[in-house]
């Protein structure tokens, strides 16, 4: 069972479709000095909520978390990872690079970030320096929010060193609205169910099974993937230090949504093809606007099942392998393939899941009125243990590339309703496969960008022990101290000799071929890293004869 | 009744009888085959290792990671993909996978400006350089190294991939403006498309209609350097073998469990991502592993992992340091692999843009669209509906 008194509650709390609370208010703030910094965590402390409060509440209170980009950790005395990492900790060394990057260094290359999602083109507070922490507020009400956010403000002001840098407002629909996104959809279903969280898990949140007896089931994903210091689903445990042990990663996201560009475009495909827009729409989603999913209802929307939580996202690909329901291509197929038999696999696909919390900001567009020019879209954030593995993956390989499923061979085809689409010649374009025998496929072309990213930063959510260290400065336990930092590991490949095993050329923990390794964990350019260690290099070179 | 014997005499004769006519040879037989199995259509590959004077391997190593310094810059005709690295501080390797052996010389001739000064630092190259193909020719044969494994992904030709992806850049145009237009304006568009150049003939049964030469559409095809983390990179590994296990691997590999171009079973067809794979042995002490694959190292590694974990842990788990959990320990044997990956200085590429399960659908396309063309003329009186047919049979080759 995982420690719930330790998570803070946004981890594994309330990100369901009709769980999640009313009203979110984001504070991104840059810290002064270290001991003023210290003195408000310790102020806020007391209000950090974890699972177990969350739980105790039913959900219906205040909620605030605190999360921490690299700088702040780099400030309190834990950067350059080692002193803050377990000896052990392997992967969670190159797990690590992208949070120590940021988002807006790693943007371009593995988020698919151009054109106008350009990190250049961000708004200032996520463009110009790094974010320190982010207060996230949550409440069922707006009086609620108003007195918590009156708590942080006093707690900010005895500390005039910790200045906000920007806020961020979101707030769910009301009425007939309620759960929906702007472009109408019901966010929040299919999230992946935690082994050991101690909530509900709904039919198709977890990974598919066989079952006993032939029954086919849903196992829950191991709780390694979304919290820290646990077993994961490679069966390992990375981030074993008391400093990680029960956090998590954040991935914050401003998303703007162009609605009106959307329902124009699902306009014009539904009337040059003769079908309904809704259809269209939902084709692209592969969920009608209730959120029940077109495998399971493939011709009309079926409001009874999509607010049926035990049923809406219970099903499986290999009912409709060639995508007449659901299109290959759909969002949701390429973002969670399940089994899909021409998909990347089950064990692939749980090696890739993320919890996801969605707030809409901005004014909703009335149905049928025209672009109003106002921003509005959606707070995004995602909660992941490795976020080059889960967050950064999804984005690079399944929503912005192709490599999601085998019947998907056209490059330049994304992801039809958040992909980076190309402009001009090389615009996408998204196949609705027909069912109908002699029936041509339904093809949307000249896919606009429907979503644009406004900003991000990836942030670190503490256990609450840890909170408590920082704030009062309680120091890394002995034995952490003297392990090498990271960085000149890199540049020492002799660090760990092993002439056995010593490649011919390169430092052994280096970034390796930069051209051929995307994946490469590092933001820098990597020819940089590699040239670093050309001269200690050779002291190891095999083929000294 | 017969009797045993002539029983086991006529079998035995039948046996070796029948080899001798349909000359598929037994084991056992006396007898050589009628005819050498002709070699199977389809790229193929070199690697050239050449030494390099210790005085001469920092300015060779500054050239080939001068980004400013391109070595493929013109024409590549019949050439897929070539790599420049080096490894040992003492070699330089040069691999190219081609359409004919000559394509690669004349290639190399072509790109004499660059390519010379890359092997000009290696001792015994001609002094006239590639573009004189008959010493190139000799230089090249007296440094082969052999390649254990080859592996490919598609039997065709760089020109007949080029087509195949054109023309289905070319029918998704056709498409884009048949889109809800009137059966008179199908037509007209359709008539224009039947014409495209660059529908070829596949099965080479009838005379092309369309002269070869217009395929190439005097484009000239250059290998590009690399594009970006999605699309198509080289992957390249040298690393050391186990003690006494060289043997072993030399058969495994000629034995053709892992892949072989002539045996059927080949493992790495499970892989969506990959387009060709070499193994070659190094003075009897490393593996040298290079490949072409598409996207992500980590979707690469996990593919490796997930798909054909038991063919790689055979071939990679006789190397020194290889995990003990074998490649479904997907961290342990990316680590593995990240760390004795070595550096490819210098990449290009005929269709980086391009990925595998692209240039497959797309070759696939192209045979069904030169059918379908070729029995429907724009005047077919049924010409929208057979068309629909078409796409509604062909729609994975779509998308």
């Amino acid at each position: 069972m995982l420690d719930l008194r330790q998570i803070q509650s946004n981890v594994l709390r309330g990100y369901h479709y009709g769980c999640a609370p009313k009203f979110v208010h984001y504070r991104f703030v840059r810290f002064g000095e270290v001991d003023e910094a210290r003195r408000l965590l310790k102020a806020l402390l007391p209000l950090v909520t974890c699972c177990e409060n969350y739980d105790g509440q039913g959900g219906l209170l205040a909620v605030l978390n605190v999360g921490l980009a690299y700088p702040a950790i780099d400030m309190f005395g834990y950067g350059g990872q080692a002193r803050a990492l377990d000896a052990s900790d392997d992967e969670a060394t190159s797990a690590i690079e992208a949070y120590k990057c940021g988002m807006k260094a790693r943007a371009r290359a593995y988020l698919g970030d151009d054109g106008d999602s350009d990190p250049e083109r961000w708004e200032p507070a996520y463009r110009d320096g790094r974010l320190h922490a982010v207060f996230a507020m949550n409440a069922p009400t707006r009086e609620e929010l108003d007195a918590l956010l009156a708590k942080v403000d006093t707690a900010m002001a005895a500390n005039p060193s910790v200045h906000t840098v920007h806020e961020e407002l979101g707030a769910h629909f009301d009425g007939a609205w309620a759960g929906k996104e702007h472009f109408g959809f019901a966010d929040g279903i299919s999230q992946p169910s935690v082994l050991d969280a101690g909530d509900l898990a709904y039919p198709g949140d977890g990974t598919p099974t066989k079952g006993r007896l032939g029954r086919k089931g849903w196992a829950r994903l191991r709780s390694g993937e979304f919290v820290l210091g646990h077993t994961d689903e490679l069966g390992q445990v990375q981030f074993r230090s008391p400093f990680f042990q029960n956090g998590s990663f954040m991935v914050f996201r401003k998303l703007q949504q162009h609605v009106g560009r959307y329902r124009d475009y699902v306009q014009s495909v539904a009337e040059r093809n003769g079908v309904t827009a809704e259809l269209v729409g939902a084709k692209m989603v592969g969920r009608w606007p209730s959120g029940a999913p077109l495998v399971r209802s493939p011709k009309r929307d079926d409001p009874e099942l999509g607010a049926n939580a035990k049923k809406n996202n219970d099903f499986r690909y290999h009912e409709d392998p060639n995508g007449a329901r659901c299109p290959l291509g759909a969002h949701i197929r390429r973002n969670n393939p399940r089994e899909d038999p021409s998909g990347p696999g089950v064990v692939q696909t749980k090696l890739h899941r993320i919890i996801r919390r969605a707030t809409p900001y901005g004014p909703r567009l009335p149905e049928g009125a025209a672009e109003d020019g106002q921003a509005r879209g959606t707070l995004f954030v995602v909660i992941n243990a490795n976020i080059a593995r889960q967050f950064e993956f999804v984005q690079l390989n399944w929503v912005n590339s192709v490599l999601s499923s085998t019947h998907l061979t056209y490059p330049d085809d994304r992801d039809p309703l958040i992909g980076a689409q190309h402009e001009g010649d090389r615009a996408g374009k998204y196949v609705m496969q027909s069912g109908a025998r002699g029936k041509a496929p339904t093809i949307a072309w000249d896919l606009p960008r429907f979503v644009t990213t406004r900003g991000g930063e990836y942030f670190f959510l503490p256990s609450l022990d840890t909170l408590y260290n920082l704030a009062n400065d309680v120091p890394p336990p002995a034995g952490h101290a003297d392990c090498p930092d990271i960085d000149s590991r890199d540049a020492r490949p002799e660090a760990r000799p092993d002439p056995e095993q010593s490649p011919p050329q390169g430092p052994p923990r280096g970034p390796g071929d930069p051209s051929a390794s995307p994946a490469s964990e590092k933001c820098v350019p990597a020819d940089d890293a590699a040239d670093e260690g050309e001269d200690a290099v050779i002291e190891v070179m095999p083929f000294d004869r | 009744m017969i009797s045993r014997r002539v029983f086991a005499s006529g079998a035995v004769g039948a046996t070796i009888a029948s080899g001798l006519f349909t000359g598929c040879r037994p084991c056992f037989s006396p007898f050589p085959p009628k005819h050498e199995p002709a070699h199977k259509r389809g790229p193929r590959t070199f690697t050239i290792q050449a030494k390099v004077p210790p005085s001469h391997f920092r300015a060779l190593r500054a050239l080939l990671d001068d980004p400013q310094h391109n070595p493929f810059q013109s024409d590549a005709h019949g050439i897929h993909y070539a790599r420049f690295f080096t490894a040992g501080h003492d070699t330089l390797y040069f691999m190219v996978i081609y359409d004919s052996y000559w394509d690669a010389v004349r290639f190399l001739g072509k790109n004499a400006a660059g390519v010379d000064a890359v092997f000009g630092h290696c001792s015994g190259y001609p002094a006239a350089g590639a573009a004189d193909a008959e010493a190139l020719d000799a230089y090249l044969r007296a440094h082969l190294l052999c390649v254990e494994l080859f592996y490919r992904a598609y039997d065709n030709s760089q020109t007949e991939l080029r087509d195949a992806l054109v023309l289905r850049d070319h029918f998704n145009r056709f498409l884009r403006a048949a889109d809800g237009v009137s059966e008179a304006e199908l037509r007209a568009l359709y008539a224009d498309f039947v014409h495209d150049p660059y529908l070829v003939n596949h099965d080479k049964s009838t005379v092309n209609d369309m002269p070869r030469a217009m395929t190439a559409a005097n484009q000239d095809i250059r290998l590009t350097p690399i594009l970006s983390p999605d699309r198509v990179g080289p992957f390249t590994l040298l690393a050391r073998i186990k003690d006494g296990q060289l043997g072993k691997l030399k058969r495994l590999m000629q034995l053709g469990t892992f892949a072989t171009i002539d045996l059927g079973i080949r493992p790495l067809k499970n892989l969506p991502t990959l387009h060709f794979a070499r193994v070659s042995v190094i003075d009897d002490t490393y593996m040298l592993f290079a490949s072409v694959y598409d996207g992500d190292f980590i979707q690469y590694v996990e593919d490796f992992g997930t798909r054909i974990a038991d063919e790689i842990d055979k071939i990679f788990g006789k190397l020194v340091g290889y995990p003990l959990g074998g490649s479904r320990d997907i961290i342990a044997f990316k680590a593995f692999l990240r760390a004795r990956q070595i550096k490819t200085n210098a990449f290009g590429g005929a269709y980086l843009d391009r990925s595998l399960l692209q240039i497959k659908s797309s070759v696939a396309l192209s045979k069904e669209l030169y059918h379908f063309t070729r029995f429907i003329g724009p005047d077919d009186r049924r010409m929208p509906s057979k068309l629909r047919h078409f796409l509604s049979e062909n729609q994975l080759l779509l998308s």
